[in-house]
């Protein structure tokens, strides 16, 4: 055929080339870097003229506005510009590569095409925060399950003092059980959305409180290691009076409450206890020590003698020697002491009977959370362990 | 991962979070007289207020008209009719978990003053010292620092 004839079958072909083939475009015939990559045609002209509102962030976006400022044409080829620092590698590597912001960061070499940018120009170009869609499952269900049901499970076992609870007007019954029936529709919804806004509020207390709350719990445990110490090294020295070592029981279980009207409460409760120690019945039973001399070592401060009673009762004591009563007032001694014994005996018993189970009737460690923090662990290891395979995931 | 670290320390402690337990072993049904509440929590302030007034209505003596200083019988406290109240039914008031280690403190304090010949509990007890802060403050710090360190682990 005459060349005349083939110039316009040459240059139809060559359309249709350029078309079907993207290797033939990349040979000086591109306009915009949309002919590279076609999904940054959709990019706004001025990204910072309206404020993404909340949630409106897009990773796309930012990554497309990312990449665009690091990519120009140069007669007619793609081209970085000059001193970017967003993409990395030959030209020829980002062209042959798929669409830059559709990889996934894997920790790879820098030498494969990734998009980098500084915190400071993705603060400054892409504002605000991306909110997650119903349809990015792994993103919302596993921070779901994995965490945030587990923390609200925990928090429903720290002590606090007030909370939101149902009115108990909503449950009164007041008419049939048809309409009891009935009214359930409507309670329920309602009595659910108070506990859930009592739990969720009381999660978020303690998710931002949770520094104060370890502190104060640790030293309400060290107060308690102390106190526990304490009596142990004075048990067999005896420079407690039974009544002194109970309330400090009472304060190790009770320490936590109001002291109005706790501690006049504990007070009463250990009245009928014996208040001597080993000192003072050693006392009680020498005639040789005169009257008011003797008693609680609380009354007496003015005796030497009383001075070096107050001072054993809290350092071992040294055997004192006493003279013994006759036979006829040490046999009514005696009695006299068996049967406050026993009185005293019966209250010392109730007593701890009611210090044991004022324990016993706590749940365990195990039962309380550490089954549940077995399993906790458990979860944030293999979270750990899939993060190192998915480096990036959001 | 904060959470249960509250939740595990918040367990060990040797206190228990029902005083239920203690109102049925000390079983002390006696007339008490209320003080008013401390005014620095003004919710209990409140619930004070309200408490005096339902306390009132079922008081011994009609005739005693007076309020915060009266006698009245214990009895059980009244059903809650709002959304908000303490989180047990009993005339004990627990601490929130902030102020528990400050409450066990005072109620200590208070056994001091109670027993002043046991001279050596303020000081083997109630002094803090460098060792009670380290005791307190590092494990605390830990526990708080953790999560956030394993999760710099991952690289």
């Amino acid at each position: 055929m005459p060349l005349d004839y083939q110039g316009p079958f040459f240059l139809v072909f060559l359309h249709v080339a350029l078309l079907l083939c993207p290797h033939v475009l990349a040979q000086g015939l591109y306009h915009s870097i949309a002919d590279v990559f076609p999904k940054l045609a959709g990019l706004p002209l001025d990204p910072l003229s309206k404020s993404p509102g909340p949630g409106g962030m897009s990773w796309d976006i930012c990554c497309g506005l990312a990449v665009d400022e690091s990519l120009t044409i140069v007669d007619g080829n793609l081209a970085f510009v000059k001193g970017q620092t967003v993409l990395h590698g030959n030209i020829s590597d980002v062209i042959n590569f798929r669409y830059p912001c559709d990889r996934a960061y894997d920790g790879s070499k820098l030498d494969q095409p990734q998009v980098t940018v500084t915190w400071d120009w993705c603060n400054r170009m892409c504002p605000g925060w991306s909110i997650t869609t119903s349809d990015q499952i792994i993103e919302w269900a596993q921070p779901l399950v994995a965490f945030i049901m587990p923390a609200v499970i925990f928090c429903l076992s720290v002590p606090r003092r007030r909370r939101l609870t149902v009115p108990t007007w909503l449950f009164h019954k007041r008419y049939g059980m048809l309409v009891e029936g009935i009214s359930l529709l409507y309670r329920v919804p309602i009595a659910s959305a108070i506990i859930t806004l009592d739990t969720i509020s009381w999660t978020i207390i303690i998710v931002s409180l949770s520094g104060p709350l370890l502190l104060s719990g640790l030293y309400e445990a060290l107060l308690d290691v102390r106190i526990m110490r304490f009596l142990e090294t004075r048990m067999l020295s005896n420079g407690l009076t039974i009544r002194q070592r109970t309330h400090m029981l009472l304060v190790v279980l009770l320490g936590n409450l109001d002291q109005d009207p706790a501690w006049d409460h504990s007070k009463r409760v250990i009245e009928e206890l014996p208040n001597e120690n080993r000192e003072d019945r050693l006392r009680k039973a020498s005639p040789t020590i005169p009257p008011g001399k003797t008693t609680s070592p609380a009354t007496t401060a003015a005796s030497p003698d009383a001075l070096k009673s107050s001072g054993a009762v809290e350092a071992s004591s040294q055997p004192s020697t006493y003279t013994l009563r006759d036979n006829k007032d040490a046999a009514e001694g005696q009695t006299i002491a068996e049967g406050r014994n026993a009185i005293t005996q019966r209250h010392i018993e109730v007593m701890k009977v009611k210090l044991r189970s004022m324990i016993q009737a706590q749940s365990t460690f195990g039962v309380g959370v550490g089954a549940a923090v077995v399993f906790y662990i458990g979860s944030v290891c293999y979270t750990l362990v899939e993060l190192e395979s998915k480096l990036g995931s959001t | 991962m904060v959470v249960p670290h509250v939740a595990i320390i918040s367990r060990l402690l040797l206190a228990g979070d029902n005083p239920n337990t203690w109102e049925g072993l000390s079983a002390l049904p006696q007339l008490e007289q209320f003080a008013p509440r401390n005014g620095s929590q003004t919710l209990d302030q409140a619930s004070g207020t309200r408490w005096k007034r339902i306390v009132c209505f079922f008081k011994a003596d009609p005739g005693d008209e007076k309020s915060s200083t009266s006698s009245v019988v214990v009895g059980s406290p009244p059903r809650r009719r709002g959304l908000s109240g303490p989180k047990y039914d009993t005339v004990y008031r627990t601490a929130w978990m902030w102020d528990r280690g400050t409450c066990k403190a005072m109620w200590m304090a208070r056994f001091v003053e109670e027993y002043p010949q046991l001279k050596s509990v303020r000081e083997e007890v109630l002094r803090m010292g460098f060792e009670g802060w380290m005791y307190t403050v590092a494990p605390a710090m830990v526990l708080l620092v953790l999560p956030p360190f394993l999760g710099g682990l991952i690289r």
